[in-house]
């Protein structure tokens, strides 16, 4: 029983390893291609099933209320500009 | 101690019925948390493998809630801006196909860059660029083609821009399918054409990106911009990045609180269950203690042949998690993820999971299964074996 039970998860090993490396192999050129396609549309985010307009920008916080900036501390470099 | 492991097998295989059902039970609830986990660890990989890519900042013109095209002085403007670099305007926008209520999402490309043809040219093989730019032409992700196929626009697509015109685009290829993730919903065309189909006027852009490569000088940037005009949306990369994660983090702990809800429960059933331990039961442990063995001898071999199912159906659960998640793309759950309500995502996930992950499941798993079992097995063990016997 041992020794079948031995040569059943050996068989099973091997052929979970070949599935497994075929997958990573497979998904390293999907990275590449998914990498090329963000650089030339440099759109963030998924193609969500989602029927919101700009839903790949609309949910970003808005930082555009100049009346109350958020207070920021001075860095070195604004030194540098001030210059 | 191979004696005992063929005992241990024997009494695996004679009590199969009632060890089957725990392992199936287990299988299904351990297969089921794996794919939440791999889905969202999945997507999260795919989300900042494209956020690299990314502009350091966007800048859109906003106006009273609303967000307008951004005027082409704003390019110059910016490189006026000590640190910041590549400064480009970008056109897209979304198609509303009424009938259908469906959404597309437009790319315009400047197809005379040859950094832009040097990359499509690895997205589409076989792209003939004089052939692409000598009529109207687009390039369709695989979501947009199946979707267009079922009505009818095999060859071309006519949009109707806002100047009322008609504007008939052919499709020249679709992308490839392992990239849907990002390009399901994705129409990619000549600047001047996705100008004109979404009534972008010249001049202007969607919106404007530009980068500022050193980290110190962002905040100094984001002040100088934000002072520059006041009608204007400044969107950092970071912003983008927290909102993904927290979105993510938000659905998977959603997920992972409900199942803690399901693991207490099952818990529990399993403690009732061993609690009101069979009269079978309790006389093999006290057979057991009768030939010579020790508690503790007896609580680890019960723990053993319990940790061997659990073990079996943790193996199991992942392994159909993974094929699930991975080979068959999570039918049904990765709605839940990724939308329904738009064009059908026929999304590839890539392997993506930590150790941590399957530790997670692991420990919230198979510890309090074995603490639910072994608790009841160990009142029985303490008790007289005679006793128990009659």
């Amino acid at each position: 029983m041992l020794i079948k039970l031995f040569f059943s998860t050996l068989i099973l090993s091997l052929t979970l390893l070949f599935i497994l490396s075929f997958k990573a192999k497979y998904s390293e050129d999907r990275a590449q291609q998914i990498s090329t396609l963000t650089q030339l549309t440099k759109l963030p985010g998924l193609a969500l099933s989602t029927g919101y307009l700009e839903h790949r920008i609309s949910f970003y916080s808005d930082d555009s209320n100049t009346l109350y900036p958020k207070m920021k501390n001075y860095t070195k470099m604004d030194y540098v500009y001030a210059k | 101690m191979l004696n005992k492991l063929n005992f241990l097998l024997i009494l695996l295989i004679t009590y199969r019925k009632k060890h089957l059902s725990i392992f199936i039970l287990s299988t299904l609830l351990i297969a089921l948390m794996s794919s939440v986990l791999f889905i969202s660890s999945s997507i999260k990989k795919d989300i900042f493998s494209t956020l690299e890519n990314q502009a350091d900042f966007t800048v859109q013109k906003y106006v009273a809630g609303r967000v307008l095209n951004a005027p082409e002085s704003w390019i110059d403007e910016f490189y006026t801006i000590d640190g910041v670099q590549n400064v480009q305007g970008r056109i897209y926008g979304t198609h509303y196909y009424e009938p259908a209520e469906q959404y597309f999402i437009i790319v315009g490309l400047d197809f005379y860059d040859t950094q832009v043809i040097k990359e499509m040219k690895t997205l589409v093989e076989g792209i003939d660029m004089d052939d692409f730019l000598a009529k109207k032409n687009m390039i369709i992700g695989s979501d947009v083609k199946k979707f267009l196929d079922e009505y009818h626009y095999f060859d071309y697509y006519t949009f109707r821009p806002p100047d009322r015109s008609i504007e008939k685009v052919y499709i020249y290829d679709k992308l490839k399918s392992s990239t849907d993730i990002v390009s399901g919903d994705m129409i990619i065309m000549d600047i001047a054409n996705a100008r004109k189909i979404l009534g972008v006027e010249d001049g202007t852009f969607s919106d404007i990106i530009l980068q500022a490569p050193n980290l110190k000088e962002r905040e100094t940037i984001n002040t100088k911009l934000r002072v520059s005009h006041f009608d204007m949306r400044i969107i950092q990369k970071n912003d983008i990045q927290n909102y993904y994660e927290n979105l993510y983090n938000y659905k998977g702990g959603l997920f992972l609180s409900l199942f803690i809800i399901v693991f207490m429960s099952f818990g529990l059933i399993l403690f009732q269950r061993y609690s009101m331990i069979s009269s079978v039961d309790a006389k093999e442990v006290a057979l057991l203690r009768l030939s010579g063995w020790k508690i503790n001898e007896v609580l680890w071999f019960k723990i053993s042949e319990n940790f061997i199912v659990i073990l079996s159906a943790y193996f199991s659960g992942i392994f159909l998690a993974y094929f699930y998640v991975y080979f068959l793309n999570a039918p049904l759950l990765k709605n839940i993820f990724l939308g329904y309500s738009n064009l059908g995502s026929s999304t590839i996930f890539s392997p993506s999971f930590t150790l941590s992950d399957l530790v997670l499941i692991f420990l919230s798993f198979v510890i309090p299964f074995l603490l639910a079992i072994i608790i009841p097995l160990w009142r029985v063990s303490i008790k007289e074996p005679t006793e128990v016997m009659r």
